[in-house]
């Protein structure tokens, strides 16, 4: 069961979030994306999603299986 | 001399007549396997088990059949062999029943004389494909079953086929599968083989012309000048890619990091319906130790579907950043040429196995073991030593670039709803949270985007045209959040974020698609502006 006092995004309006930004003054709001996107920087590190393949593997023959 | 070569062939020849219809069931299922299968245990059981999932009830056999590939191999090597091989093959057809339709000889020859439009539609959609057998040793040769159905509630998918038109006795058939064959010790083993399959793709999507597992052979072969082509040895991935750069596609060959990276790269190329060639290492395992027995073969297939059954949502930890939906892939399909096309893998993602010093997190597949010890597992496992991808040469992002690009777009997106709902609660409003959601990344093109675009159910009128008429690059990567309540339940699509995949460098996104009006707001909020991605 849901807590009714919390809502997920997909369920929010546009006009709720809009809201919610207008809250802000509008440099206090550019300032805090800035400082969103240099934390990202910082934080987020890049990830190898392939290893290095060594000469021997990639001049190995695939083969009759035996 | 060819008589005794290929035994097996001819006693199917002389047992079939051409152009009968058969019935698939008792005497002539067998005399059928056994020329198919040519005494290999595996084979005929891998077969047997297809026939019976496409519930095959009817076959044609068809000879005298001059079949292309074989030819162009028989010019390349058998032509020029003592022995006197066989020119000629034969191919049969292979029929379901339905309620209202069950082919009989009479019933064909009536209607193959005499044209009738309603018989060769019915005909047509009860057609499950053909399999060609070549005269010799190892019979199998350019065969196109159909796939299973797409099973949507086991998120079953085949990505990588085309339409193959068949020609029979003049009646004009059609069939959705991918060509599998059989490895030929003399001019094919199985990277020609698999590679040859993923031509057949490739061919079509990239107007390149189609070798013959032959001709694949001879271009892998063709800067190592030091190796001879026939009888063939097996391919390197170096060679592979050589025979890829050679008919004008570009080769990408990738060691994925992981079992979860493997499945990201199969899921991302695969629903662009680029086939992968795949390197494997194949072994024995102990039961007891849970030890790798046997020094492994190597092994090349190539992977054309997968499967999401009996998945669940991945946790999302620190380490990983991002939940992604690939991950639900629990087994893939793939055509191998000592086995059966749409041959299944299965990852088994809590298991490790010990090689020497090593962990290795395996695959099951449908082998079955070699070693005669009983404490070994019945059937074989694999683990993913390669990739290697045809590409069209405009592709220039890989897969990797979007993926470190969607863990930074993540971190924003998080961070800025954690500050709205910090915002909220500070207003006594409700809170806001962004939960049980993943990532689905995927290579795509123009067509398949704007067709996705049309069928789309949540956005409106306006934003729809907007969007169809705006211009595009034709290769697409697509970076969405999604969520998916079970397996079964339609996938919830929130946001989606596409980048060109032709430009050089992953520099800025091309185009944000808000499904959901929160996300219109954050998408405005600045947050994802394209000069903070650079």
């Amino acid at each position: 069961m849901r807590d009714l006092q919390v809502k997920y995004i997909e369920d929010v309006s546009f006009e709720e979030v809009q809201n919610l930004i207008d809250e802000f003054d509008s440099d206090e709001f550019d300032s805090l994306i800035g400082a969103i996107h240099q934390e990202t920087s910082n934080e987020v590190k890049k990830v190898e999603c392939r290893e290095i393949i060594s000469d021997s593997l990639l001049r190995r023959p695939f083969e009759k299986v035996k | 001399m060819s008589e005794k070569i290929a035994k097996e062939f001819y006693n199917l020849k002389k047992k079939f007549d051409n152009g009968k219809v058969y019935s698939y069931e008792n005497e002539k299922k067998e005399i059928l396997i056994k020329g198919i299968a040519n005494s290999r245990k595996q084979t005929a059981d891998a077969f047997l088990d297809i026939f019976s999932n496409l519930s095959i009830s009817n076959f044609i056999v068809e000879h005298p059949y001059m079949d292309k590939d074989y030819l162009e191999d028989y010019s390349n090597y058998y032509a020029r062999c003592y022995t006197n091989y066989d020119r000629f093959c034969l191919r049969i057809h292979f029929f379901k029943s339905e309620k209202n339709f069950h082919l009989n000889d009479d019933l064909f020859r009536e209607n193959l004389i005499q044209r009738n439009e309603n018989f060769e539609n019915e005909l047509n959609s009860n057609y499950q494909g053909f399999m060609v057998l070549r005269p010799l040793g190892k019979t199998i040769g350019k065969t196109c079953l159909k796939s299973y159905k797409n099973d949507i509630s086991r998120n079953r998918k085949y990505y990588a086929k085309r339409k193959y038109k068949v020609h029979l006795y003049g009646i004009k058939l059609e069939v959705d599968s991918l060509a599998f064959q059989e490895q030929d010790e003399a001019v094919a083993v199985c990277a020609s083989v698999a590679l040859w399959s993923a031509f057949h793709l490739t061919g079509i999507k990239n107007q390149h012309k189609i070798p013959s597992p032959s001709i694949v052979t001879k271009l892998a072969l063709s800067e190592s000048s030091y190796i001879k082509h026939f009888p063939s040895t097996g391919l390197s991935a170096e060679q592979i890619a050589v025979a890829i750069n050679k008919v004008g596609v570009t080769p990408v060959i990738i060691r994925p990091a992981s079992n979860r990276l493997a499945k990201a790269f199969i899921y991302a190329y695969l629903k662009a319906d680029i086939p992968i060639v795949c390197g494997i290492s194949l072994f024995d395992v102990n039961n007891r130790t849970k030890e790798v027995v046997k020094d492994s073969s190597f092994h090349a297939v190539t992977i054309n579907g997968f499967s999401f059954e009996d998945s669940f949502t991945e946790v999302q930890v620190k380490k990983q950043g991002i939940s992604l939906y690939s991950s639900k892939m629990t087994k893939f399909f793939a055509h191998d040429d000592q086995m059966c096309p749409f041959s299944r893998m299965e990852f088994q993602d809590h298991i490790y196995f010990k090689d020497k010093s090593k962990l290795i997190q395996p695959i099951k597949t449908t082998w079955e073991k070699t070693e005669v010890s009983d404490e070994c597992y019945n059937h074989k496992f694999a683990k993913i030593e390669s990739f290697i991808i045809p590409l069209n040469e405009k592709i220039r992002i890989t897969f990797d670039e979007v993926f470190n690009k969607t863990k930074k777009i993540n971190n924003d997106i998080t961070k800025l709803i954690h500050i709205l709902n910090k915002k909220a609660e500070e207003k006594g409003k409700s809170k806001i949270v962004l939960k049980n959601y993943e990532w689905d990344i995927y290579l795509t093109t123009i067509n398949e985007f704007k067709d996705n675009i049309r069928n789309n159910k949540t956005l409106s009128k306006e934003e729809k045209q907007n969007l169809l008429f705006k211009d595009y690059p034709k290769y697409l990567w697509i970076s969405r959040i999604v969520k998916q309540e079970n397996i079964d339940s339609d996938l919830i699509v929130l946001i989606e974020i596409i980048f060109d995949a032709t430009e050089s460098k992953i520099s800025y996104i091309k185009e944000v698609i808000s499904f959901k009006g929160s996300f219109r707001a954050i998408s405005q909020s600045g947050i994802l502006k394209e000069k903070n991605y650079g």
